[in-house]
């Protein structure tokens, strides 16, 4: 029972991060709370980010830390106690807490580890939760293996509680995952709670064990899904500042969470300069990402940390001795397993499927899922271009990640899926 | 005309909890809310992963919380699995010269491997072999009914993982020739075993062996199998055995 009552504990204190430090129902920000809530927790995300890389840990402080956002909520939303007995507020949170019961109830009986999370990242984990800091993964032999963000926050929310262990930590990954979902189907324009409905069977459609088993993808793909909710903001016409400062925010998150989140960066840029947002926007943007990306290099530089995230994969001399006869051989395998794992991803069908459909009904203004089509190209030529260069064994290669790829990239195209039934409820009535 | 009304007026909320109960459904909501309920969290991560096996977390997690080790213990399995390091893994003691050894399912001093027939001539074992130096005996399985020539010869290949740059190296042996001519009444006998020093590269493991007789058509038709015999790396007789449980040890040195 103790283990229910922790994990409603992190429940709770996960949608605490949501409620500052902007306050949710600042009209003058955004009129949209969820829009707000999503960029608290890419801020919070990003201070734990920050402080992830000091030579202290806080983690050896969780009652200052707990005291910390408990008095920045109450000095937050001084006299607007009554916002939080909404009836649509307490209906949605509840329903949350209700799909995060049933789905952590999962987890917390599982427990299995995949490959990579036992090889490679509950040790980074462990490392954090038994009070070391940064530096202190160089003493683990796979620390160049992807960034650590993601293990961070794996041992920050295993500590917090009242009950300390790891399981609790990847309970945060299933909350960004139900967060992003619940966010998503907010953008659809269906009459009263349908976007619930609309969320229960996204999760339905997505949820699997494996994915909340150590491994990082889960966190690549709702991060992605935040950013097309911005995207589709943007491209729409319809955003403010806060979509921008989302992606910028995500952008960061990504680049420490794996080594392919700075690929994701590079393309949420692309798509960013290719929107019609004004001139100044988009050097801030570009400036601000580059500036994360650079600034991670040089924490690797002073720190001593290996530049490079594979060694044993990716080598200059390798690629520049590929031949055409090899590429072309690569690119069999490569595509074959392509459409193999396509094929299996639900997901991945559901969104083909729309974005063929759309295309087909309405080829002539595709504007507002532009960046839908953009990404999709960059994404699968960045595969392309991953498995070929690589300097493995390409079969062997393809075989053990493709699928994690597919699935880290399906819930960016989930927009176009809502966008597609908002145009259908726009016909009907 | 009234409950008509109602029904519609509720039906998301009809449908919200139609899919709620397929997603409890899905992920088995009321057996596992039951487990945690009832289990710890120590006897469900081994149901998940199994108490004394080559994946025995279960096993570690007892001897973490019931042993003061001195060291991040080595841990030894004989399979093909990730690490388990992250089980017993203590940051405070990353500097603490490791004497601690765990090996988990303990197959024996002497083990042995079946190759499968994967040619005429080759018969090969492609799977894992971890913890061994030496193979010190080799068995030949079916029917040696009219053997004329009493003299059998094969060559071994392997790919060995070096402990030493962990590189794949490809290792193989002389030609090696069994006698026959010793043994008596080999038209009656199913398997023949001969004992062998090959040794092997120190390695982490050997990832295929590949066995091929030099024989004729006829002779080898006849052999149904092979199997190999390893000597462990680890011998624990050579160590103090601290805990030990069916096949599963903690030792020092």
């Amino acid at each position: 029972m103790i283990e229910i009552l922790n994990s409603t504990y992190i429940f709770f204190l996960f949608v605490f991060l949501t409620y500052f430090p902007i306050n949710v129902y600042n009209q003058k920000i955004s009129k949209k709370s969820f829009n707000i809530k999503s960029l608290n927790l890419l801020i919070n995300l990003n201070i734990l980010l920050i402080l992830s890389l000091l030579p202290y840990n806080i983690l050896n402080h969780k009652i200052l830390i707990i005291l910390i956002i408990i008095i920045t909520l109450i000095f937050s939303y001084k006299g607007q106690t009554k916002n939080f007995f909404d009836k649509n507020l307490f209906i949605e949170n509840f329903l949350l807490l209700i799909i995060f019961t049933i789905l952590s109830s999962n987890i917390l009986n599982n427990l299995y580890l995949e490959w990579d999370a036992q090889k490679f990242y509950f040790i980074k984990s462990s490392i954090f939760f038994q009070g070391g800091v940064f530096s202190d993964l160089k003493t683990f032999e796979f620390n160049h293996f992807h960034p650590h963000f993601g293990q961070y926050i794996w041992a920050f929310f295993g500590k917090i509680g009242f009950l300390e262990n790891e399981v609790f930590g990847r309970l945060f990954y299933l909350l960004i995952y139900c967060f992003s979902l619940l966010y998503l189907s907010t953008k659809t324009t269906f009459k009263n709670y349908a976007y619930l409905g609309i969320f229960v069977f996204l999760i339905l459609l997505t949820f699997e064990y494996k994915f909340f088993s150590g491994l990082q993808e889960i966190i690549i793909f709702s991060l992605l899904t935040i950013a097309s909710i911005n995207l589709y903001n943007i491209y729409k016409k319809q955003s403010s500042l806060i979509d921008l400062l989302q992606c910028i925010l995500i952008a960061n998150i990504l680049i420490w969470t794996k080594a392919e989140g700075f690929v994701y960066s590079i393309i949420i840029l692309i798509l960013i300069l290719f929107s019609s947002i004004n001139y100044k926007q988009k050097f801030f943007t570009t400036i601000s990402i580059l500036a994360f990306i650079i600034s991670k290099y040089l924490i690797y530089y002073f720190t001593e940390f290996n530049l490079d995230p594979r060694p044993d994969s990716y080598s200059f001399n390798y690629i520049l001795n590929l031949d055409f006869m090899i590429i072309l051989s690569k690119l069999k395998i490569i595509i074959l397993f392509l459409i193999y794992y396509l094929s299996t991803n639900e997901v991945m069908i559901l969104n083909l499927i729309t974005l063929a459909l759309f295309y087909y009904i309405n080829y002539k203004n595709l504007n507002t899922l532009k960046f839908i089509y953009i990404f999709l190209l960059l994404n699968f030529l960045f595969i392309l271009v991953a498995y070929i260069f690589i300097n493995l064994n390409t079969e062997y290669s393809v075989r053990t990640t493709m699928d994690r790829i597919v699935f880290s990239t399906s819930g960016f195209y989930l927009i176009s899926v809502i966008h597609f039934l908002n145009l259908f409820n726009k016909k009907i009535k | 005309m009234k409950i008509k009304k109602d029904i519609k007026k509720n039906a998301i909320f009809f449908l919200l909890i139609f899919l709620v109960i397929l997603l409890c459904h899905k992920v088995d909501f009321f057996k596992n809310f039951a487990k945690v309920l009832i289990f710890n969290y120590d006897t469900r991560i081994s149901k998940a992963y199994g108490y004394c096996s080559d994946t025995g977390v279960g096993y570690l997690r007892f001897l973490k919380n019931n042993f003061n080790f001195k060291s991040n213990p080595k841990i030894i399995v004989q399979s093909h699995i990730p690490s388990l390091d992250w089980t017993i893994y203590d940051l405070n003691k990353i500097y603490n010269n490791s004497d601690e050894l765990i090996v988990l399912d303990y197959p024996g001093n002497i083990f042995s491997k079946t190759l499968g027939r994967t040619s005429e001539y080759r018969f090969s074992l492609r799977e894992r072999t971890y913890s061994s130096n030496r193979i010190i005996g080799l068995e030949i399985l079916g029917d040696f009914d009219g053997v004329t020539n009493k003299k059998m010869t094969f060559k071994l290949y392997s790919r060995v993982k070096t402990l030493k740059g962990n590189k794949l190296v490809k290792n193989s042996t002389d030609k090696l020739t069994l006698n026959l001519d010793t043994i008596e009444n080999l038209d009656t006998i199913d398997k023949l075993y001969f004992p062998t020093n090959i040794n092997l590269l120190k390695n982490y493991y050997i990832k295929n062996i590949y066995l091929d007789f030099m024989a004729s058509k006829k002779v080898i038709k006849n052999i149904t199998g092979v199997k190999l015999f390893f000597e462990n790396a680890i011998d624990i007789n050579k160590y103090k055995i601290i805990h030990s449980y069916n096949n599963c040890y903690y030792l020092k040195k």
